[in-house]
Parts: structure tokens; C-alpha cells; sequence
């Protein structure tokens, strides 16, 4: 599902209550305009209240942000866990909805195609069809702005 | 059939009850019993032997592995289209076939390939020996290793190979595998897992023709042998004196660029240099697995780039002459040497695009037409080869360059439109390249740099460009500008490790100062430059041994340090001693790594490796301290690499972004602890354990998650106490270091007082009594946490759940034959 409007999907992830936001490495190597993906991720997880699975170099940062339900997880073990019975200590049940942003196009695909079980959006720049949701093809700076919309509608409530 | 009796000690071992169906192999398995099998061993155990082995016959091993480590399969096929009957939407296809099977057929036929062009490779090597030395020349590994140095023909066959006719049947064996695996790769219809055990001994096979391509190389070649020196002599061998990087390369003289597997040509074209006197006024380089052969025998050669870069070297033009042969990655020979006015010479029996095979004609009329315009020719003949490519490399005189300039370079950018990136999006590294065309545009002419160093010259940017613009050259171009800067110094492949280094090394790699054996693999940078070098420094300076072989080995070359005026390979030494830095060679000594990593089976617990898999990888996974970190994997070699390392218990951890492409990862939940336990090899007890190595292949984003988890990856069920404290306090400061607090999974791996590192003995426990719920008192663990709940005193903890320095087993034959106080019956 192509999600053209910000709010359409903050609309859309807002109805789903055990999600897992995954903030992997191009968090770090983004920037919009002086703010970065990762302020970004961390203002999104923490407007949907949810804890964040930190792949790649992203704890620290995630943590001066303020993101307290947070873990380290390598991005393949998230796809490990979910298909035997979870156990991260980061969620006390195994989420029905992951959340992925700091991914490149193609190392998303293969991330959402490992899990079953489960919804997957993918907040990248690229449309990933094999997603349950994702944002349509963007420019960088039609991304930043996406994800800025997006930030501020779920923490208005969408 | 008659019983075939072996005199072992004061036992006889008869052949047909240790092996299956000996005939034809009774010989090579009464030597090997006869000579590498230790009495004690067959007393105790039910000992078998597997000679020429097939895929199945490991199943023992390979089913615990994959059982432990379920494939996933990140792969975007869903539909198979393998058959007439189909094409079918998996679900299920109409011969049966489901969706795991089909991406474990998908897996194989990727680990085929890998394989595959190393046997073609390999089977040019021994033929043209055998052609030159005839069947009885003696083969070697080196004089300091004796037929008990583990090899990967020794294990798969159970022949220990003295002469090339002895070799030549062992190749001949891995190629009637290959053809049986990739025949499964069609025809399998159930069972994934038993498919990836497959998987794995395409690994093995690729190892074993790897070891065919190097016994040739140093037997019949002159490459550098480590085993041949004595050990006093290794702490700089061979010395760090070689040039790689294309700056290394002589302005004004011309440059003969050898690109593929092939490394025939390039040491026929060395000879006919040498002996016409030209050694001095011609540039011999390569690029990728040629160049780092041509190191090994030649100390003026260059070794240009790694395999990442090959593509986009090739587009600079620098070469004047390319000798290319078939190799590990496809690459646009024809179109690139078009394009630059490069010669094009190929060497390899397969057609190549139109170029007319001129191996049957006089060298000087090949030579004569490529210097008046020719693009290339075919020149199946290795001296040939070098003939045409030495004449042509003198009297070639190009000018120009297809490359922009600057003041181009600037004009193209500005037609990128901020409104776009669709550049960006379709780049596997996520590389900024409209970003940085806007800001050439604005008037920064360096602004590509990041992107050119970050490039694999995939050429997918410039195929979605909707405004055509030509990324490629200007790639390229930024190469070119920066290729004078690229210079750096390296130490040329040793080849093998010696019995005498590695029987010294085994007990101070045990012992407490060195958190593990790290083997770095990989086809040169990826995202950025400078990775793999930062990669092996972080663990050379903290004890590992580190060793490393193909393109990586000279990428960790790259780090300098400004204040010692040195390279990496010049700040350590060379010795199989913790604190050291041994480059094994090419993309074929990858076997070196992996023969190395499997010696501590026969020198510690006297296994003999011969035909004998499971029993030496088992040991060696219970028991060693070792990773195996693939760095900007790019080829489908790599993928089989790590196959046949994860194999022998040695644990993968692939990255960064080009690993996420791979068909199959194993990775285990080391959160369901029921899932980890062993059986006690005196009486067959189930013991729970810590969950380690904690996955078997596995993919990384960045090169800090590398190797922290490497520091994890070196625990083994049964270390001593030790050796398990510096793994800790390696994993606990690079968590600190780049991640900011404790690992979550600490509790996993400390069974006493005495194994938590000094200088975060405080901290962490306070941070076990804080987040784990463990009771302690002052330095002390009153009482830790069952993964079941339980909080039980420490020595209730080990005896419950962990196997630590005790003997254990997966194979259930391994469990021991001796009754307790029994007599041993054979």
C-alpha cells in the first residue's frame, strides 16, 4: 500500500497498538536542512510511544534524543526473533507491526520480506512494494519533508 | 569383501566397519589410519571415516548446524520458474516444491557459482602443471607442515596429495560434486535445511579447489610460502615493502593490467620482461585476485585495486593493456576498453563478445593489428598471451582521455534537478550522488569524492537518470584525479601457516591475552574507504591474530599513521602470534585462513582430519576462538566462502550494506534458551548452555556492530575461564565505546567471580544486580538468574547451565562408547 499523505499513515500506524520502530544506520548519515533522520525517527517513535529496536550505530544517538524504550538488535535478528516466539526484552510480546526507517531501498525489501506474521511499513524514500505500507518515491528533500509532517502528525494524535 | 586390517597401537581397525564402502579407497584409508589416527580416539569413540565425500554424508554435522541456525531468507522471489510445468506462485508449486525450498534451491545455485568459477580456475592451474611438470611433481605445502596440517582436500577426500597426479584426482572429485549439486539446485522439491547442507559443502568443495590452485601456484610457480621458512624468519615475511594502490603506478611508462583469476599469463609475461630486460620499463599490475598473485612472485608488481573498484578502474583508462580472464565478477571487458582505447587481451577458453580468437596465429601479426587499432583478440595460450601483450604494452602510444573535465563535469551537474534523486534511491550504498552533483553545480569540485570512494560502478545511477547524465564518467573522472594519492604499503600473501606457528600460537591464543582469531575476508571497501583497515587495527591492537586474504588483505592495508610515518602492515608483525597482522595471498588462500582455522582439532585433541568432517568442525565450534568478518562482499564467491567456513564451526558476519543482498542468513534467538544446550561426552547428558557463537552468518550495518560482534562470536561453550574474561572485557568496551552502555546479553556469559574483567568488575555488577536481578555483595555474585528464572548460587548456575572446559558433543556418536569403570570393547 502506497501511502501518498503523511497523515493517511500516521492514521494507519496509529490503529496498530504492539509495534516496533526500527532505526538502522542511514539515520546517522542523513540530514535535512540541520535536522537529522535520526531526530526525525526519534520524534516519530516517540509520538507513536513506541520502543525502538536500534540497528547499526543508531543507540547512542538514540538515547541523547531522549528514546528510552530502546535496544540494540542487529536488523536481522529482529526477522530471527519474530519467527521463534520473539523474546527481546525490548517488547514483552512479539510486535504485530514493524516500523523501518534509516534502511537503504533494497536492504529494506529484504528485511520486511523476512518476516512473516506481521505488518511492515517502510518509511524510506523509495516505494517498497513487498511492504504492508510505504512511501511513494521521493526526492531527499520531499523525504525530509514527508517525515517532518509525518512527526508532527502523530504527535498530534494524527 | 574382505576385511582390510590396520595395526593401530595395540588395536586393529578394520576399514570397511569405519567407512561405508571402501572399495577402491582402502589404501589412502589404511595410510591415514596408519599414520594420523590415535588409538585412544578409535577406543572411545564410534570413529567413521567419509573419503570423497558426498553432501549427505555429513548430515550428521551439517542437521545440528542448521537446526541451530535456521536459514532465513530475506529473497524477493516468489515465483519459481525452474520447470515446463510452471511458472508457479510459491505457496506450494505443482512438483511439490514450497517457498524455503525454492529460496534454499536459490541459495545453492548462488553458492554453485561461487564455487564454480574457482574449480574453472583451478582446473587451468593443474592442467597446464601437469602439462608442464607431468603427473609425478612433487606438491607441497610447505616444508614445515607435515601430513597432519589440516587441508580442505585431506578432509573432503581423505587422500593427503604429494604429486600433481594426486591433485588432479581430487579436482577431479570437486567438479563431479559440483555437477551433482547444481543438479539439486533444480531438482530438490522438500526440505530446505537438508538443501543448505549442500550449500555448505559447495563451500568446502570451493575450499578445496582453492588448496588445488595454491599447491600449484608454490609448487610449480615460485608464489611465497611461509611453511617453507623457518619460524624465526616469519616475524617479516615476506617484507612490507609492496606498492598497491593505483599511485604506485610510474608516470610515462606504459601499464600491462591483469584483471580476473588467471594468473598464468601474468607470470608468463613477468618472465619474458625479465628475460628481455624490459622489467624496468613496463608497469605490471592487477587488479583484484592477479594482482595479489602477482606480488607473490614479482616485487615490482602492482597490485592496483581490489575487486569493488575493478569496474571503475577499468573506466579510467589507465591500463594500456588489459589481460583479462573469466573471474569472480562479470565485468563490461569489451565496452570499458572500447570506450578508453585500452587493448583487450583474453585469455580464458570461453568466447568474449566479437573478439576474434587468435590463438592460433603469429604473435607479431596480433600485436601488429592491436597497435594499428585492433580493440582485442583472444589468445587462449598463456605465453602467447604475454608475447602479444609485452609487444604491445612498448609500441602503444594513446592519447586523450573519454573522461570531462572539470569545466564538463560542472556543466553536466548542473541538469540535475533537486526535485529527483532518483539516483540516490536506486544506489545499493545509499550513496548522495544528486546531493553532491548539486553541490559540483554550486562550485564545489570535490563534492564527489565521498560518492566516487563509496562507488562500485554498478551503473544503475546512470541508467535512471532521467536527464542522462553521465555519472559514470564523471565517477571515473574523480577516480582518475585521485589515483595519484592512492598509494600505500603492504605486505605481499605469505601462503600457509606452519605446524611450528601454529602449534606455538594454539596455547597463547587460549590462555587470556588474545579475545580470538579474527580472518578477514572480502572484495575490497565498500561504503567507505578506510573500513577494512579500521577493521583489522581495532582488533590487531587489542591481541587478536588477525589474518587476511583476498581483496581485503590489502584494503587493511590503507591505514596510515602519521606520527610513526607508517602503514598497517608496517606498524606489525607477521608471525601466527597474537598482536599480528599475516597476509595469506589471493583470493585462493582464502583456503590458507580456513586450513589454518581448522589445525587445533588434530594438535589439541588429536583428530585426525582425514575424511572426517563433523568430528574436526565439532571440535573446533565447541572449542576455538574465531570469526570470520566479509567486508563489502560483492561476488557470489564470497557467499560460498562463508558457507564453508560457518561449515567447520568457524561464524560469519558479513557487511555492510552489499551483505544485506545475500539469499540466506543463519541466525539463532539467543533469547530462547532452551534452544542452546550440548550432551556431555561421558554419558550423554543434556546440558543447557550460553547461547554461543550466537548466530553462524550473519549480516552487519556498520563496521562497530562488526566487530562487536565478533568479540561475542569468539565465545565457545567450553572456554576456559580466561580466555572467556578478555572476550568479555572485548565486548563490554566496544559496547561502551560505540554504543554507550553494557550489551544486553552479558548475563548470558558469565559463570564466575573470576571471569568479569577487572577494570568493569565494579560496574557491571552493579549494572547484573541493577537489570538482571542478580544478587551481589560488594566484588562478589551471591546468586545469579537462571535463564529459566530461578536465582541460583554460581556453582549451582554451572552445574545446571554451562559446559564450560568440559568435553561435550552434538553427534550422538560422539557420545562415548566407554562404560563407566567399563573395558573398552573393539
Amino acid at each position: 500500500m502506497k501511502m501518498e499523505k503523511p497523515r493517511e499513515l500516521a492514521q494507519w500506524l496509529k490503529e496498530e497498538g504492539s509495534g516496533l520502530f526500527m532505526a538502522g544506520e542511514m539515520c546517522n548519515e542523513i540530514e535535512f536542512n540541520g535536522k537529522s533522520l535520526l531526530d526525525l525517527a526519534a520524534d516519530i517513535a516517540r509520538g507513536l510511544g513506541l520502543p525502538v529496536a536500534a540497528t547499526g550505530n543508531t543507540m547512542r544517538g538514540l538515547r541523547e534524543r531522549g528514546i528510552e524504550r530502546v535496544g540494540r538488535l542487529m536488523a536481522a535478528e529482529v526477522g530471527a526473533f519474530m519467527r521463534s516466539g520473539w523474546g527481546d526484552p525490548i517488547t514483552a510480546e512479539r510486535p504485530s507491526t514493524l516500523l523501518l526507517l534509516g534502511y537503504s531501498p533494497g536492504v529494506a525489501r529484504r528485511l520486511v520480506t523476512a518476516v512473516t506474521d506481521a505488518r511492515t511499513a517502510v518509511l524510506g524514500p523509495a516505494y517498497v512494494e513487498e511492504a504492508t505500507c510505504s512511501l511513494p518515491d521521493l526526492s531527499v528533500k520531499a523525504w525530509g519533508q514527508y517525515l517532518d509532517e509525518l512527526a508532527q502528525a502523530v504527535k498530534q494524535g494524527a | 569383501m574382505a576385511d582390510r586390517l590396520v595395526n593401530l597401537g595395540g588395536s586393529q581397525v578394520n576399514i570397511s566397519k569405519v567407512a561405508r564402502d571402501p572399495r577402491g579407497v582402502e589404501d589412502l584409508l589404511a595410510e591415514a589410519i596408519g599414520e594420523d589416527w590415535q588409538e585412544n580416539r578409535f577406543l572411545q569413540f564410534d570413529e567413521r571415516l567419509f573419503p570423497y565425500a558426498d553432501a549427505l554424508d555429513m548430515a550428521e554435522w551439517d542437521g545440528f548446524l542448521l537446526e541451530r541456525y535456521p536459514p532465513l531468507y530475506p529473497s524477493l522471489q516468489r515465483e519459481c520458474t525452474d520447470c515446463p510445468l510452471g511458472p508457479c506462485s510459491l505457496g506450494v508449486g505443482r512438483c511439490g516444491l514450497g517457498l524455503d525450498t525454492y529460496q534454499a534451491r536459490l541459495s545453492l545455485r548462488r553458492a554453485c557459482r561461487g564455487c564454480v568459477t574457482q574449480i574453472a580456475d583451478s582446473r587451468e592451474l593443474v592442467d597446464y602443471a601437469l602439462r608442464n611438470f607431468g603427473p609425478d611433481h612433487p606438491i607441497s605445502m610447505g616444508q614445515q607442515q607435515d601430513r597432519s596440517d589440516y587441508t580442505a582436500i585431506g578432509v573432503l577426500t581423505g587422500q593427503h596429495v604429494s604429486c600433481l597426479g594426486e591433485l588432479n584426482i581430487a579436482l577431479s572429485y570437486a567438479e563431479g560434486q559440483m555437477a551433482k549439486l547444481f543438479a539439486s539446485s533444480y531438482t530438490v522439491t522438500t526440505g530446505a535445511a537438508a538443501l543448505e547442507g549442500t550449500v555448505f559443502h559447495a563451500g568446502s568443495l570451493l575450499m578445496l579447489a582453492q588448496d588445488a590452485a595454491e599447491f600449484v601456484k608454490m609448487s610449480c610457480l615460485g608464489f611465497t610460502n611461509a611453511a617453507d621458512k623457518n619460524l624465526e624468519d616469519l616475524i617479516e615475511y615476506p617484507t612490507a615493502t609492496t606498492q598497491a594502490g593505483m599511485g604506485g603506478l610510474e608516470a610515462g611508462k606504459p601499464v600491462i593490467a591483469f584483471v580476473g583469476d588467471s594468473v598464468l599469463a601474468a607470470h608468463e609475461t613477468v618472465g619474458l620482461l625479465l628475460h628481455q630486460g624490459l622489467a624496468e620499463k613496463v608497469e605490471v599490475g592487477g587488479v583484484g585476485p592477479a594482482g595479489h598473485d602477482i606480488i607473490r612472485f614479482y616485487e615490482q608488481g602492482r597490485l592496483l585495486a581490489p575487486m569493488t573498484q575493478a569496474a571503475k578502474f577499468l573506466h579510467t583508462g589507465l591500463a594500456d593493456v588489459v589481460v583479462a580472464s573469466n573471474g569472480c565478477l562479470t565485468l563490461d571487458l569489451v565496452g570499458e576498453t572500447a570506450r578508453t582505447g585500452s587493448r583487450l587481451i583474453w585469455v580464458s577458453p570461453q568466447p568474449l563478445g566479437d573478439l576474434p580468437d587468435r590463438t592460433d596465429d603469429p604473435a607479431e601479426d596480433t600485436a601488429a593489428d592491436l597497435l594499428n587499432g585492433a580493440q582485442g583478440a583472444v589468445i587462449r595460450l598463456p605465453q602467447k598471451a604475454a608475447e602479444v601483450a609485452v609487444k604491445v604494452a612498448t609500441g602503444l602510444k594513446r592519447e586523450g582521455t573519454h573522461l570531462p573535465g572539470e569545466a564538463a563535469i560542472k556543466n553536466e551537474a548542473g541538469r540535475c534537478r533537486d526535485d529527483c534523486d532518483a539516483c540516490f534511491r536506486e544506489c545499493p550504498n545509499s550513496l548522495p550522488i544528486g546531493t553532491a552533483l548539486r553541490s559540483i553545480a554550486g562550485g564545489e569540485p570535490d563534492a564527489f569524492n565521498r560518492v566516487e570512494e563509496g562507488c562500485f560502478f554498478c551503473h544503475r545511477c546512470q541508467e535512471v537518470c532521467p536527464e542522462n547524465i553521465p555519472l559514470l564518467d564523471i565517477i571515473a573522472a574523480t577516480l582518475k584525479r585521485r589515483a595519484p594519492q592512492d598509494r600505500f604499503i603492504i605486505r605481499a600473501g605469505r601462503g600457509p601457516t606452519s605446524r611450528s606457528e601454529s602449534s606455538s600460537y594454539a596455547f597463547g591464543s587460549m590462555w587470556g591475552n588474545c579475545p580470538g582469531k579474527a580472518y578477514i575476508a572480502g572484495c575490497g571497501d565498500a561504503k567507505y574507504l578506510g573500513d577494512l583497515s579500521w577493521i583489522a587495527r581495532e582488533l590487531v591492537s587489542r591481541n587478536c591474530l588477525v589474518w587476511v586474504a583476498g581483496c581485503a588483505a590489502a584494503e587493511v592495508g590503507r591505514y596510515y599513521d602519521s606520527e610513526e610515518d607508517k602503514h598497517l602492515y608496517q606498524l606489525y608483525t607477521a608471525e601466527a602470534q597474537p598482536r599480528n597482522l599475516m597476509n595469506c595471498g589471493g583470493c585462493t588462500a582464502h583456503a590458507h585462513m580456513l586450513d589454518e582455522s581448522q589445525k587445533y582439532s588434530r594438535t589439541g585433541s588429536a583428530i585426525s582430519h582425514y575424511a572426517n568432517l563433523s568430528e574436526t568442525a565439532e571440535r573446533m565450534y565447541n572449542l576455538f576462538p574465531q570469526a570470520l568478518i566479509i567486508w563489502g562482499a560483492l561476488p557470489e564467491r564470497m557467499y560460498t566462502i562463508a558457507a564453508a567456513f560457518a561449515r567447520v564451526g568457524v561464524p560469519v558476519i558479513v557487511g555492510p550494506s552489499s551483505a544485506f543482498s545475500w539469499d540466506r542468513y543463519l541466525v539463532a534467538n539467543k533469547w530462547d534458551w532452551q534452544h542452546w544446550f550440548v550432551h556431555e561426552t561421558w554419558g550423554g547428558r543434556k546440558r543447557f548452555i550460553e547461547p554461543t557463537p550466537k548466530h553462524l552468518i550473519v549480516p552487519v550495518e556498520t563496521k562497530e556492530e562488526a566487530v562487536t560482534l565478533f568479540s561475542t562470536m569468539t565465545m565457545r561453550a567450553t572456554d576456559l575461564r580466561d580466555s572467556r574474561q578478555i572476550r568479555l572485557e572485548t565486548y563490554t568496551e566496544f559496547n561502551e565505546k560505540f554504543f554507550g552502555g553494557f550489551p544486553d546479553d552479558i548475563q548470558f556469559y558469565i559463570s564466575s567471580d573470576w571471569e568479569l574483567p577487572l577494570r568493569y568488575k565494579g560496574k557491571l555488577l552493579k549494572y547484573l544486580a541493577d537489570s538482571k536481578g542478580w544478587e551481589t555483595q560488594r566484588m562478589k555474585i551471591l546468586k545469579a538468574r537462571h535463564p529459566d528464572g530461578r536465582m541460583l548460587t554460581l556453582d549451582e548456575l554451572a552445574k545446571d547451565y554451562s559446559a564450560r572446559t568440559m568435553h561435550v558433543t552434538y553427534i550422538p556418536r560422539l557420545i562415548s562408547q566407554v562404560p563407566e569403570g567399563g573395558e573398552v570393547n573393539k
